[in-house]
């Protein structure tokens, strides 16, 4: 800030305004997309350029201010969200979003929090966001989809300024924090996934804003008493609920960082910031208050259910990689789906853009051992660092993907610090010509990484709107599929037991109200009433066995493979190896079966009363 | 004059606090009271929370942002489910509780400002930058509304009609049923809509739908068998369109 109060924003507000023109093209680049045009891609691929690298380069640049690199960085994430804003303007249309869509409806609806949800159970135990967003909502008169918008916009502009504040103290330098924030951006999570409406996009800001606290807390050179220190420690519980009580995944990677951050501070003591002598001085009382509110609510309420996603996600990764080593399994095909699979120029972009991390990586490493200057909070960073080449290898099953992809926007906070450890000491007194060409080549590697880091994150076919697709998350969701849930909604008993393909059972779930069937009946798996070939014995045990009211059949998943591999679920007979799509017999089998009426059908979508037969 | 100076904000979260609850008591809804409302419904908790934890001058401005929102969804999520293990959560409720939260907490802040040093000075921005950035929130705002009326016309786009046939009392069961109609084909349509019982007659209609328009009726139709379905034919220029169809597997 200058003298007299007047705040300088140097080059941002300039660069926002350029930023502001990037979403631009790649709102023109989407509609683009939905009428087929050609050069749909070009302009949202130059349009993410068009926001990111200027924004990338001026945060190198040593010239600018400390108030005008966190304009940047806000400016930076408020644009990448609005990306996201952009895909899906109308109406939340994710699986997650969908999830967490019904559990926020049912706060509204019922007045209470922790009711089931039937097709994401993590809802019911993780109040946190249906809970804040149901409360914009009604209390704002909005929609939900507007009041989520509100929170996840609100939530990556708090990441943003709090990752830069967390990376400046723990750097000691705004511009290594910018450019820390410039390469946590191209984390394969961030542009979509994490921008999202779901509970691990309003935890990373939490879990990033309670690090930032016990940073403070931890950060202090004096035993006697400070004034901020109630302050500091009532925030501390404050943000560990509702950590806690909002995502299992970031509560327990936030613990695992404090711990290792406690035990590098106890074995360097001496070596510490400030220097502190008392344990509870330094990060293990943030971590104490942590786990003490996690053990509570995983013991009490969540443990189960963290359990069954989480060690089902991990054990299926662990066991996935360990065949891929005994050689009793093959490795997945990279860069395709079942449907579709990445052009040449995108799998080298791809490519292209892990290898400066792993250098960036290494070379930081290099620098902390030769200055030997590292503190135990940087160790600890390092360490979530090191764990990235780890995430790549599960990269390489099917399986395991899915581990890779929930790590990288935890292990990013540790690359950040390597990169911008490493980037900040370029150039220092080198002539400007030099240090402004190392400038723009650092900011074309950087964009190499960010758009390489959305093509490794991102379905092919998910990245823009286009025509409807089968399988295909957000490309499956059209207006029949809304209209049959607003039917639902309208004419069904609510919570009526349904079973339906993946993006009709989300909406049906969701929107519509119903209970949508997954899972096994005894030995019989539920989607094969919809696959077999003729409705026979084991079908009908099914819809008896599970009370299945409705089974509603989309005859457009005859006409083509599911991109993400599975019509209905992932365990489901057929999933990724189907050769063939699904027989339109094999839908239309429903027409003769005795007691089963066809009570609704918008052309391609069909709800098969099935009500009879439970009798 | 600066007691009052160092207050203002505190003075404003109330004023702000009290309208929100009073816009509820009131039924005030809508874009009036989502005006009135946002404030209280996220950053005014928030706000009032750092300022009772963080007097002024404790932390630095940047970092207050982070706890005002992070508190604010917090305090806001903790004490909606905390108020839900006893009442239901309404919006006079959400109302009553964030209201409440946010004169405790401007009551702690205020009491601590009297031992702690002045807030400094609000900053100012130059003109050419405010210029810029209204500018930028101005074309992306726009990037925005496009692409949201963009999409809803592709939804538009997708022509079709609904045709439903439900029993009123449950598929088997003798009594009424409703047929309805539903119009999306993206202009004005005209159908015939046939009922028959085993492909006899039992009635027809003829409707004409405008885009988005719906027509339904129920009446008391005889009671279906598999043999002898309960079936609502939709013909448009003469052609079947749709058809629905009840059976009682229990009957036959």
């Amino acid at each position: 800030m200058t003298a007299g109060g007047r705040l300088s924003l140097g080059a941002m507000p300039a660069l926002t305004l350029l930023a502001s023109i990037g979403l631009v093209l790649v709102a023109v680049g989407n509609d683009a997309a939905q009428r087929g045009d050609s050069r749909a891609q070009a302009l949202f691929w130059v349009g993410l350029v068009v926001i990111y690298a200027p924004i990338a380069l001026r945060l190198l640049s040593r010239s600018a201010g400390r108030e005008e690199r966190i304009g940047l960085v806000l400016a930076l994430g408020g644009s990448l969200f609005l990306v996201k804003v952009l895909r899906s303007p109308v109406d939340f249309v994710r699986f997650d979003e969908l999830g967490w869509w019904r559990a926020t409806s049912d706060v509204a609806r019922t007045g209470h929090a922790f009711a089931d949800n039937p097709f994401l159970v993590t809802t019911s135990v993780f109040p946190g966001l249906p809970t804040v967003t149901a409360g914009i909502s009604q209390l704002a008169d909005v929609s939900i989809f507007h009041a989520g918008l509100i929170v996840i916009g609100a939530a990556r502009l708090t990441l943003m300024l709090a990752l830069f504040l967390f990376l400046e103290r723990a750097l000691r330098s705004a511009r290594a924090a910018g450019i820390g924030v410039a390469v946590y951006v191209c984390n394969p999570s961030f542009l979509y996934f994490d921008a999202q409406f779901g509970y691990e996009s309003l935890a990373l800001a939490l879990g990033i804003a309670f690090l930032l606290a016990a940073q403070r807390w931890s950060v202090r050179s004096r035993l006697d008493w400070a004034p901020d220190l109630p302050g500091t420690l009532a925030a501390l519980l404050v943000l560990a609920c509702m950590l806690t009580l909002t995502h299992h995944m970031t509560t327990l990677a936030v613990l695992v960082f404090l711990a290792v951050w406690a035990v590098a501070s106890a074995l360097l003591n001496g070596r510490s910031e400030g220097g502190t002598t008392g344990w509870w001085q330094g990060p293990a009382l943030p971590a104490a208050l942590l786990l003490v509110t996690a053990a509570l609510w995983f013991g009490l309420v969540a443990g189960s259910v963290t359990i069954d996603e989480l060690g089902g996600v991990f054990s299926r990764s662990f066991n996935s990689v360990i065949d891929l080593v005994t050689g009793s399994n093959g490795s997945k095909q990279l860069f395709s789906g079942a449907g579709q699979s990445e052009s040449i120029a995108a799998r080298a972009l791809a490519v292209a853009s892990v290898f400066p991390l792993l250098a960036a990586i290494l070379l930081g490493f290099r620098r902390m051992w030769r200055r030997r200057d590292a503190n135990p909070l940087h160790l600890t960073l390092a360490a979530a660092a090191a764990l990235y080449p780890v995430s790549l290898g599960f990269r390489l099953t099917q399986a395991s993907s899915e581990t890779s992809q929930r790590a990288s926007e935890f292990v990013f906070v540790g690359v950040a610090f390597l990169a911008a450890l490493l980037i900040a000491d370029l150039g220092r007194h080198r002539p400007r010509l030099a240090t402004t060409a190392a400038s723009l080549a650092i900011t074309a590697v950087a964009v190499t990484t960010f758009l390489g880091g959305f093509i490794i994150g991102e379905l092919q076919a998910t990245r823009q709107p286009g025509p409807y697709l089968v399988g295909a998350e957000d490309r499956s969701v059209t207006a029949e599929g809304l209209a049959a849930a607003d039917f639902a909604s309208r004419h069904l008993e609510e919570d009526s037991r349904v079973l339906a393909d993946r993006t009709d059972a989300t909406l049906l779930g969701s929107y519509g109200g119903l209970n949508p069937i997954f899972g096994r009946y005894a030995d019989l798996s539920v989607p094969r009433v919809l696959f077999s070939p003729v409705f026979d014995e084991a079908d009908r045990r099914i819809v008896h066995g599970q009370s299945l009211a409705y089974v509603v059949v989309d005859t457009r998943l005859s006409e083509g493979l599911p991109v993400i591999g599975y019509y209905v679920e992932s365990d489901e007979p057929g999933a990724l190896s189907r050769r063939q799509p699904l027989a339109i017999a094999s839908l239309q089998k429903f027409e003769a079966v005795p007691g089963v009426s066809r009570i609704y059908t918008n052309g391609p979508i069909s709800i098969y009363d099935t009500s009879e037969l439970l009798k | 004059m600066q007691a009052g100076r160092r207050s203002s904000d505190l003075v404003a979260l109330v004023a702000l606090a009290l309208l929100g609850l009073v816009a509820v008591l009131a039924g005030i809804d809508g874009a009036v009271g989502a005006v009135l409302l946002l404030p209280l419904a996220f950053a005014v908790p928030g706000y009032a929370l750092t300022a009772a934890l963080f007097p002024p001058g404790q932390i630095p401005a940047a970092e207050r942002a982070v706890y005002v929102v992070a508190l604010g969804i917090a305090v806001a999520a903790l004490s909606g489910i905390l108020v839900q293990l006893v009442f239901s959560l309404d919006r006079t409720a959400w109302a009553l509780t964030l209201a409440g939260l946010t004169l405790a907490a401007g009551a702690v802040a205020s009491a601590r400002r009297w031992e702690e040093r002045p807030a400094a000075a609000a900053p100012e921005l130059n003109p050419i930058a405010v210029v810029l950035l209204v500018a930028a929130l101005a074309i992306a705002s726009w990037a925005v509304m496009n692409a949201t009326d963009r999409a809803r016309d592709e939804l538009g786009d997708a022509h079709f009609t609904e045709l439903w046939l439900l029993p009123k009392d449950g598929p088997g069961a003798p009594g009424r049923v409703s047929i309805g109609v539903s119009n999306h084909e993206g202009h004005p349509a005209s159908y015939l809509v046939r009922l028959t019982l085993g492909g006899a007659p039992l009635r027809d209609w003829t409707v004409r739908l405008g885009e988005g328009q719906a027509w339904t009726t129920d009446l008391q139709a005889p009671l279906p068998t598999d043999s002898k379905p309960l079936r609502v034919t939709l013909l448009q220029g003469g052609e079947v369109y749709r058809q629905a169809f009840l059976r009682s597997d229990s009957v036959s």
